[in-house]
Formats: structure tokens, sequence, C-alpha cells
């Protein structure tokens, strides 16, 4: 059984993890024998997330489908951070050429290295300093060790706190022999010298959704409450996605409204009760939302599990497979319906989905707002950061690898809301350290110039930088093409359907770069524009929610079947919230009826507006959550 | 022409109100006028305000003419005559600052009504604390004059905010009349629409059928759904109203047919209702669909 067990550690919530026999197994060395390896190659690969201490490293996966593996970042915003350590057993005493993945993240941008580390074997650093030279993810050689004892500990030792990042480290007997750089050889090489299982363990389920943010959670509580055996399987340590500490991201739009009123009920129950971007961590109430799946009997949670592959049958899928971020491990999740909560719609992409991305031209769906030429420009990531007023004064480093700055660049600022929005025209997916990086770049060089050389530096002096995301704050990738596209006219025109569900109440809020920004940061802008277009709540039709070619998969969040200008009203995430509390009722229906999505639009329907209307979260709780409704236009109450 | 000077034209009948002290605690004196239109029927409210802005401990008075639509809702302002608006130290409002007065003022869904007086003059970074984004700080500080910020802040919260809203709507209440509505059901407005139904009472509404009719038959979003369930059962079993709801069934929207389905009884549905419920059934499975088998079964 792997249902996630919770540790609690003075009250404070500690990092949640299965734990199976194989999964302790933090790293595997094997040694091969001649009837294997005619040259008795005798190799240890060591996973830098597989570390047993990771000290003050993170695990940072945003770009494992990319790069190829989770990898430990030393996020210390200037202060290196604490050092990783772990032990490893050798095959044999001797000499090992060592092997480092890692790359330098501001090599695009400058000459100079950010994140800079050390790989200490037994205490004492072999000679190369890593993440200095290559500007992409590559074996690193790290010169020779000596190893005199078959048992050694591995340590990571972050030298500047600037992000410096290691995805795994190898050593080898063999001279010149680097590991494989391209992903699919290097997951093999994984599960050579990991022992990862060729054919995961694979669970059954009622149900499986994938990503754990606000749409997400609600589609599983929704569900389980409801008597469906749900899985939820989340790439984090913690649920809420944009809304987690991790990206601060405060809940927006409104719950609880016509036709409908009684969706909204779990996101009042399980969102936080204050509001506020880029605030201190417990503003956004992390427990609140992981005691909530912890109760429900049905829910199995996977946090730090990272799906990224499916086994279909013509066109469903069978199975999907998440990957332990600490362990390497894959799982195979078994069920007749999923729901892609991922907001990247990762799942819908593995398993052939129809998707859009990029902005439709004004043509294709005859929308006003929309370009007269579909292009690529999509809403950005943001990386959001705040500083905090100290008794004392504090230095920040004068770093020499940032963005060339001067007194009309700098922001005089003390917090970074979401207007602080990088990638605007990037691909969402397949860029997203890049995009995230570059957040990071902009933050630091900004803080760095008003520390050291701004004009009134005195004024920051006693602020010290607290907190900068590193998990990037996501409002748009692909969207899974569903029986209906809702677009901006249905919206506007109050085109209501019959298969209306949750109600989208947020203006259209589409960003743009800030096209001052953009000119002066060489056409990179960093800082973003909204423009809104105020719309009376619209309830998004149920055909939005499901996929039209994968026949047992459904979407609720941000990857749902929009237009780009709709998605400007439905990416708010109480909307994708409510959207999760419909899509776990419809797999209730589907569970009584062994029926698709499609099948339940056809066929069972009256059933989820049943469900619909009685909801499933606490109608009796006091509605707390007043911050960040929006400026909707609210027809009158009717007061008879 | 003038807001003031269309309403010395207009004027033809003028009740004065006064309310004076703890009505309102932010004003000191206000006087409402009904201004009339030439049938007599109510057309709008003139106010005059009389109102202490304050800046940390010294106040000084404020007198402007408020207009105001039948629902209550701020339209315009006219200066009194000899009574300049000032600025910090008494500085004497610019034309320019008339103006942006006028903007902020027309616009009902300003940022500055998320503030408070104390809020608004905070550095941005306490401000920022709050959980406002500095990007809608900045939007204030484009639409509020600068040295002015008190006296626009307390105009807004009046013109949008204040009590003087509730009096006037329910002043309009009071002098509902059939004339009245029908003039205002002319105004296609659904905030005044919604006004109404919220208005009359049940035995009222068999009166006001043709207006309530007249009111569905532009109207968008959930207007219909909620008149619908406003109306007393006898009112929409009433054969008239079926025959409206038969000839106007298919334009309806989802959730406004459910509504009228669920309030129908079967035994009492006129032909022209069930032929038209008849036809509107179809393949797919939905409450719509039930609710149209139970009562025509």
């Amino acid at each position: 059984m792997n249902k996630i067990r919770n540790y609690q550690c003075n009250g404070a919530l500690t990092l949640v993890r299965s734990i199976t026999a194989t999964q302790m197994m933090l790293i595997v060395v094997l040694l091969f024998t001649a009837s294997f390896n005619k040259t008795y190659a005798q190799e240890v690969l060591l996973e830098a997330e597989s570390f047993d201490e990771k000290g003050g490293w993170f695990i940072d996966q945003q770009s494992m489908d990319e790069m190829g593996s989770p990898y430990l970042i030393a996020h210390g915003i200037g202060n290196p951070v604490k050092d990783a350590t772990t032990t490893v057993r050798f095959p044999k005493k001797g000499t090992y050429n060592v092997y480092v993945r890692t790359r330098n993240w501001t090599a695009l941008w400058s000459d100079k290295a950010a994140g800079q580390f050390q790989i200490l074997v037994n205490g004492k650093p072999v000679p190369k300093t890593f993440g200095v030279s290559s500007r992409d993810w590559d074996w690193i050689p790290g010169g020779k060790v000596k190893i005199k004892n078959v048992n050694a500990t591995i340590t990571l030792r972050d030298l500047t706190g600037f992000d410096g990042r290691c995805d795994a480290i190898y050593f080898t007997r063999e001279k010149n022999s680097p590991p494989p750089n391209d992903i699919s050889k290097l997951y093999a090489m994984r599960v050579r010298l990991l022992g990862l299982e060729r054919s995961p363990k694979t669970n059954s389920y009622d149900f499986v959704v994938i990503g754990g943010g606000m749409a997400g959670t609600c589609a599983a509580i929704s569900a389980a409450r409801l008597g469906v055996k749900v899985a939820l399987v989340q790439n984090r340590p913690v649920l809420g996605g944009n809304n987690s500490s991790e990206v601060r991201v405060h809940l927006g739009a409104r719950i609880n409204l016509q036709p409908y009123p009684a969706l909204g009920n779990l996101v009042n129950e399980i969102g936080p009760s204050q509001g506020g971007n880029a605030q201190p961590k417990d503003y956004y109430e992390d427990d609140k939302k992981l005691k909530a799946v912890l109760a429900e009997e049905n829910i199995s949670l996977f946090l730090n599990h990272h799906a990224n592959q499916v086994k279909m049958e013509g066109d469903k899928i069978v199975k999907v497979f998440a990957e332990n971020l600490e362990t390497g491990e894959k799982i195979g999740f078994e069920a007749p319906l999923f729901a892609d909560c991922t907001g990247d719609g990762t799942i819908g992409f593995l398993s052939g989905a129809e998707f859009m991305s990029g902005r439709e031209s004004k043509a294709t769906f005859n929308e006003p707002t929309a370009p007269e030429v579909a292009d690529n420009l999509t809403m950005g990531i943001s990386v959001q950061w705040f500083s905090e007023k100290m008794d004392e004064a504090i230095g920040f480093p004068d770093i020499d690898w940032g963005l060339p700055w001067s007194e009309d660049k700098s922001f005089a600022m003390t917090r970074g809301d979401w207007d602080w929005e990088t990638g605007m025209g990037k691909d969402m997916v397949r860029e997203t350290e890049f995009i995230r990086d570059y957040g990071l770049l902009v933050v630091f060089s900004n803080w760095s110039y008003l520390k050291n050389k701004y004009s009134r530096k005195e004024e920051f002096s006693n602020e010290r930088l607290k907190w900068v995301a590193y998990i990037g704050g996501k409002r748009e990738s692909r969207r899974l093409i569903g029986d209906y596209i809702l677009t901006e006219n249905d919206i506007t025109e109050q085109n209501f359907l019959s298969d209306g569900t949750a109600p989208s109440s947020w203006t259209i809020d589409l960003h743009y770069p800030d096209e001052e920004n953009k000119e002066k940061f060489n056409g990179e802008a960093f800082r973003s524009i909204a423009k809104h277009i105020k719309i009376y709540p619209y309830p998004i039709p149920f055909r939005c929610l499901y996929s039209k070619n994968v026949n047992n998969l459904m979407m609720a969040g941000r990857d749902i079947s929009v237009s780009h200008v709709a998605l400007g009203t439905v990416r708010l995430m109480r909307t994708g919230g409510m959207m999760g509390e419909v899509v776990g009722m419809a797999a209730a229906v589907s569970k009584e009826h062994n029926a698709t999505p499609r099948q339940i639009y056809e066929s069972h329907f009256s059933e989820l507006e049943v469900l619909m209307e009685k909801g499933v979260g606490n109608p009796n709780l006091e509605k707390i959550q007043n911050y960040n409704l929006g400026g909707t236009l609210l027809e009158s109450e009717r007061k008879r | 022409m003038k807001v003031a000077q269309f309403l010395f034209l207009i004027l033809t009948c003028a009740l004065i109100l006064s309310f004076i002290g703890n009505e309102q605690s932010d004003i000191l004196h206000f006087e409402i006028k009904e201004v009339r239109d030439k049938e007599g029927l109510l057309d709008k409210y003139e106010t005059y305000i009389r109102t202490p802005v304050c800046e940390d401990d010294k106040c000084y008075l404020v007198e402007i003419m408020f207009y105001w639509d039948v629902m209550g809702r701020y339209v315009g302002y006219d200066t009194i005559p000899g009574q300049q608006l000032t600025k910090l130290d008494h500085i004497p409002f610019t034309h320019e600052d008339y103006q942006k007065l006028g903007r902020l003022l027309n616009d009902g869904a300003s940022p500055i009504g998320n503030y408070s007086k104390e809020e608004l003059t905070k550095d941005s970074r306490e401000s920022e604390i709050d959980g406002f984004s500095g990007a809608t700080i900045q939007e204030i500080k484009e639409q509020v004059i600068s040295g002015g910020v008190y006296s626009c802040h307390t105009l807004w919260h009046i013109a949008h905010k204040g009590e003087i809203i509730d009096s006037l709507k329910s002043r309009t209440k009071a002098l509902l009349t059939k004339p009245l509505v029908k003039k205002l059901v002319k105004l296609d407005d659904q905030d005044v629409n919604y006004f109404l139904i919220n208005s009359f009472k049940d035995e009222e509404f068999d009166l006001y059928m043709p207006e309530v009719f007249l009111m569905m038959k532009h109207a968008k979003g959930y207007f219909v759904k909620n008149t619908v369930e406003a109306m007393p059962s006898n009112v929409i079993q009433d054969s008239l109203s079926q025959t409206y709801f038969a000839s106007e069934f298919k334009e309806l929207n989802y959730f406004s047919q459910v509504a009228l389905l669920k309030k129908l009884k079967p035994d009492i549905l006129i032909t022209e209702m069930k032929n038209v419920l008849k036809d509107a059934l179809s393949d797919n499975n939905s409450i719509k669909n039930e609710l149209i088998k139970k009562l025509i079964k």
C-alpha cells in the first residue's frame, strides 16, 4: 500500500513521502562482471535529488521533462546554503574519474557564473569547481579522486547562494567516458545503475488526478467524498500549486455563483483565509489543503511524484506512470478515468490529446480581442519576491554576473508582485528553466543594484531580500481541446450553454510585455501589463472539461478547452478549484455508469446537475475569502 | 448642456427631504430634491451635500451638488456658486482638478473604493503588505488629485458607497406606480429591472405582468431565471403567462428554461405550452428533459 503518510515534527510539516523498501535505496551501486562488461567497469551514479541529507538544497523538477531529471538547486538568495550530504559504497578502492551533470545558468547572459559549488569526497573537494562552465546541462569532468575506503561521504557544497544546480555525480574507473547527455540514453543509464524497476508496480484506482494545484486538489476531494477511490499525484512536496507557499499567488475570482451556488464550497473550505501575492509563507496555508486531502480515506496522495509517461489502448489511457522525484522509481496508476490538472496539459500531451497554444488569430474564433495573425505570445511566469526591514544594515553581494543595470533600469521596490513576469513569447513548457532563470536574474540584478549602487541606496540599507520564488508561477501553456472550445464571444454575449458548470467570473485578463521594459532590456521584458475586459460570470461548459480525442481524460484548471482570450478569465484559481469540484463529481457519475466523460454529457448529465446543485463542500462554513474577487460585472441580487 | 441647467429646465416639482446629523456619519447635512419629468414622473434626484474633509486633525467643509438617478446611482456633480473645492492648504481646485474629480466620480469601480483614507496615504510599502499590488496603488495615484486625496476619497465614497444611495432607492420604491414602472422598464436597464422585480409585492405581479414580460424579453444572464423564481406560482400558471413563455421558450437560456419547468404544473398546462415542450425534448439526458417528461407524461 502506497498511501502517503504525513509526518509531523514539532508542529511543522516536514517532507511527506511514500516509503517502500526499494524507495529506501537512495543510491545503488552496481558492479558489473565480465559476462556483462569485458573491461570490468566499475561505476557509481549518484542522483543529487537522492542525497540522504539535502541541507539547504531544494529539489527542482520543473524542467525534468526537458533536461531529463530532477536536480538540486542552491537557492540561498545570496547566502550559500547548507551542505547536502550522502553516503556511498564504492565497489572497490582506487582512483575514479568524476563527472558532474550541471550547468552555468547565467552563461546565457554573462561570462561569469552565479551558481558555483563544490563536490567533496570524504570532506575533500574534487579539483574542479562546478556551475561555471557549460551553458547547457552536461557532464562536466571534475578530475580524479582516490577512494581509500569503499564507504565514502559525498558532499555538495554551495559557494555562492545563487542557484547553483547539480543533477547527478558519476564516478567511473574508466578514463574519458562521460555518461550520455541524451535524455533517453541518460534514462536508460539511470534504470541500469540505480536498479530502477523496468516494469514499475501498478496500483489501481477509480480515478487518477494528476496535478495537486487548486483544481487537482478539489477534483480529488470532490470525487473522494462521492465514494470514488482516487490517486492524487503531485510533483511538489506541497499541494496548492500557484497558491502554495512555493509560488505565493493568492486565490482569485468568485465562488458560489449562479447557476450552481453550491459550487465553490470546497474552495471556500480549503483556500487560505487571507489574500495577497508574495507574502510570508503562512499566508498560503499549505497545511490546510494537505489536511483536507489526508482527511479523505478514499484518496491516496503521492507527493513528489512527477507523471511523465502514459500507456494507451486505442484512444484510452490505461495507465499513467509517475516518477518519485527522490528515488527515480516509477509507479503505474491504472484507472478507467484520469484528470489532467497539471496546468501544462502534460497528460493530454503524452496521450496524444489535441491541444492549442499561443494565440489564435481573430479569424479562428471570430474574437474581437484576438490578434489578426496567430502567434506564440502567451502570458508569462512570475518569479515573485519581497524584502523585509531589519533592525540593522545588511549587505547583498555586488554581483558581476547580472544584467547591465543602471538608475533608469532600476525598480526601487521592496516587493515584486504578479507583474514581474517573464517568458511572454517563449515556449512555456520547453523553456521553463530559461524563463524562471531570467526571472531570478532580473530580481537579483535589480536588488544588487539597489543595495550597492543606487543613488538612494541608503533607503534599502536595512532591507533584506527575504524571499524569491524558485518555482515559477505559470499562467498559460497547453490548452487541451474538448468537445467544445469556449471563446470570448460566448462569454461576452452570455451565450449560456445547457452544459454550463463552474462559473468564470474574473475579467478577461490578458497579460502583455511592458513595452518600455521590453525596449530597455533587449526585447526580453520582465515586467508585464494586464488588459481587462469585464464580464458577467459565465458557466464553463462541461464539454470544455474533457478531451475530444482521448476518451477517458478530463481536465480542470488552466489546461481546459478554451481559446487564448477565454483563458484570460477561466485561469483564476477559485474558478479552477470549482472546475475540479465538477470533474470530481463527473468521476462519481462515471464510476456509477462506467461512462466516459462524453457519455456523461450525452446520457447522464442530469445526475451531474443534481450533484452540482448539491455541492461537495461544507455549505455551513463562513465565507471568509473576501479577497481578490475581481472586477466582475454582477447582476443585482434577487431578493424575493 | 450642463446637468444643472438641464435639471433647472425640467424641474417641475421638488420635494425637499432634509437629513441632519447622525443619518450619515461622514455627512453633516444633505438635502434631496426629487426631479420630475414633464409628465410629473420621477426622473432623478438632486442632492446638496455639506461634508467635512479631514486631514489629520484639521477639517474643512466641502459643499457640493450631486446628481443621482432613480436607482441612487451617481450621475454627476456640480459646484455650489461661491463654494470652490480646495486642496491642501486651501489651494483652490484648478479647471483640470475639477475634470479629474469628474472622471474619478464617474468611475464607480475605481480601486479607491477598496481603501480607507488612512491606507491611501500610507507609503506604498505598507499598503503593499496589506495585499494590494503596487500596480493598484499606482492606478489610484493616477486617478486622484495631487494634494486633494482626502477630498477625492470622501466624495467618491459618498457618491458610491454612502447611505444616501439606500435612502434614494427606498424613496423610488415608495413612489412606484404603473406609469412610473412603464417608464422605468423602457430604460432597458438590468439593474432597474432587478430593482423592480425585487420591489413588487406578490399581489402586484398580476398588475405588472406586461412590464415583466417586456423586461424578460430583452434580458440577458439570469434575469429570466430569477424573475421566474420570484413570480408567485399562480401568476406562472396563468394562461397569459403560459402563452408568453410558450412563445419565448426556445429563446430562453437553459437555466431559465429549467427554472420555468420547475414551476409549471402538469395539470394546468395549456396546449400551446405542451406542444412547445414536446418539441423541446432532445436525445441528451438533462434535468430539463426529465422535467419536460414529467410535465407532459
